[in-house]
This record gives structure tokens, C-alpha cells and sequence, in this order.
């Protein structure tokens, strides 16, 4: 009687309200090709004069933009950002930390070209920490006679 | 300035203490001089009660008096101590404010800090830095330039 009784409540019980996590985190990623040019002086094109803090000590002459993306990427999710033909960064934010902050994983993917009959690979998988306004840097992708750089920056709520 | 002898009675007369002031009355009506005495008097008179108008508070007033006194005494304090407690304020909100400001440098966070990172290309190795703007790295290195 009792079980009767347990399973009609849990029958006739409200479903249970879905779970509100953090709101998503704001991130923008702006792609960069750094790469040396014949001529002197830095030169940032695309509207990159904004990034020219985050690129100072990269060895290069030149910046162009390849894409620039704002994403609201949601918690334990995977959010895609493609950049080129070949190279896509997947966000997922893990966790808020103590003083606005948020723990967040970044992949850099990146398809081989066909000629190395390699598979895709993640040239970066990196877990980090960071806070509103906070620029991360990934760097090192080989991408034609340069470097791919990916800018990344946490927004405030 | 014309002297006459009734000159003194006509001074009592003016001051309101004239002994017989019909008679004096009846005098300066016949004596040009006694005339412009009584003028030059009333206009002194007149002038002194111009000049010195100290308001006199008799003995009916005087509650009165005292209680709009006592008012105004317990309205002003309260201006007083705002003024006094001014620069009290100031150095709570000096303290206030400058520990706020410790508290934010101490509390609000450095450049991102890396947890972890690594890489799936072979002969690939991944170092990280913090540059002085605030700015994290991550740098993947490889000397194979085929695996791109």
C-alpha cells in the first residue's frame, strides 16, 4: 500500500525545474596572420590597431585579420569558432572562479594540408583561467610564410 | 541766533514739563525767536528718536522673547555639528575609499592564469608566459615545418 501510494505521488510530483547555471560567457576571438612584409615599421590591417598590446612581442611586421567573432558560450558546452579553412577553436567554459573569473578550455584545431596525408590534430588544448577583460594569446600555428595568432578576451557579464 | 529770556520755558514746554504751557504757547506765538528755538529743538528731538530705535523688551515680551531665543538656539547647533562632523566624514570616506582600493588590487585578478596546455603535433611542445600587459601565452613550438 505504501509503495502504491509512493509511486502515485512521484506520478502526480511537478517535474523536477531544469537546472540554471551561470549564464553564458561573453568571448571574443579575433584571428590574426602575422607574417613578414618588405617594408619597415608595424603594420596592422583589418582594424587591428586595437590588438596592437596583445601582438607587441610577436616578431612580425605585418597583422591581418582573418575573422573576428563575439560568442556567448554557454557552460560544459563546446562553442565553435571557426577561423580559417583549417584551423577552428572550440570554448568551453568549465567554471566560474572566485573573483569574476572563469575557468575555461580552448582547443585550437587544426586539419593538416592534404599533401602531409596527416590527421587533424589540436595544435593547442589548453585549460586557463581568466577574468573580464583578460586577453589570452595562442600562438605558434604555422599558417603560409607566417603565424596564426588567436586572440582571446573574456567579457564582462 | 535771536536770544530771548523765555527761551528756557520753552524747552520745558518741548520736553513736555512746562509748569503753565498755555502761557508758553501764547509766547511763541508773539516771539519770532522763541519760534525758530521751539523748531530747532523738535528737529533734534525728532533726530535723536530717529537715531536710537533700541527695541525695549518689557517685562510681557520677555517669555516670549526667551522661548524664540531658546528656538533659535536649538535650531543652530544642528548646522554646527554638520560642520563639525564635515571633516569626520571626509576621513571616513578617505579611509573608506583607500580601502577599497587596497582591496581591489589585492582581489581583482592578474593576466589568466594557464592550468594546463599541450599539444597533438608530434615533435610539438607548448610554453606559456605572461607578458607585462597583462596578456597570456600560449606558444606552440615545432621544428617539423610538414606537420602544418
Amino acid at each position: 500500500m505504501v509503495a502504491v501510494l509512493l509511486a502515485l505521488s512521484a506520478l502526480c510530483a511537478p517535474p523536477p525545474a531544469p537546472a540554471k547555471g551561470p549564464p553564458p560567457v561573453r568571448i571574443d576571438v579575433v584571428a590574426i596572420h602575422a607574417f613578414d612584409e618588405a617594408h619597415a615599421g608595424k603594420q596592422y590591417e583589418g582594424g587591428l590597431d586595437g590588438m596592437k598590446t596583445a601582438l607587441e612581442d610577436l616578431p612580425y611586421n605585418t597583422y591581418r585579420r582573418l575573422d573576428a567573432a563575439s560568442v556567448s558560450a554557454p557552460f560544459n558546452e563546446e562553442t565553435i569558432v571557426p577561423l580559417s579553412d583549417r584551423h577552428r577553436l572550440y570554448l568551453r567554459p568549465m567554471s566560474k572562479e572566485p573573483h569574476n573569473q572563469v575557468r575555461l578550455n580552448v582547443r585550437l584545431h587544426m586539419t593538416r594540408k592534404p599533401e602531409t596525408g596527416r590527421t587533424p590534430v589540436n595544435a593547442i588544448n589548453t585549460t586557463i583561467i581568466a577574468g573580464a577583460g583578460r586577453q589570452v594569446k595562442l600562438r605558434g600555428v604555422k599558417l603560409d610564410q607566417g603565424e596564426l595568432v588567436v586572440v582571446i578576451t573574456i567579457r564582462s557579464d | 541766533m535771536t536770544k530771548c529770556r523765555r527761551m528756557q520755558d520753552v524747552e520745558r514746554w518741548v520736553d513736555g514739563e512746562a509748569s503753565r504751557p498755555d502761557a508758553v504757547v501764547q509766547h511763541v506765538a508773539s516771539c519770532p525767536a522763541c519760534q525758530a528755538y521751539e523748531r530747532r529743538l523738535r528737529m533734534l528731538r525728532d533726530g535723536v528718536a530717529a537715531v536710537s530705535k533700541t527695541e525695549t523688551i518689557g517685562d510681557s515680551r520677555f517669555p516670549a522673547f526667551m522661548e524664540e531665543l531658546r528656538e533659535r538656539r536649538a535650531r543652530r547647533p544642528r548646522w554646527n555639528l554638520a560642520w563639525k562632523l564635515l571633516p569626520v566624514a571626509a576621513a571616513i570616506l578617505i579611509v573608506l575609499g583607500g580601502s577599497l582600493y587596497t582591496y581591489e588590487m589585492l582581489t581583482v585578478p592578474g593576466p589568466p592564469i594557464v592550468e594546463s596546455a599541450s599539444t597533438e603535433i608530434e615533435d610539438g611542445t607548448v610554453t606559456t608566459y605572461a607578458s607585462d600587459n597583462g596578456v597570456t601565452t600560449v606558444w606552440v613550438v615545432s621544428q617539423d615545418n610538414d606537420v602544418w
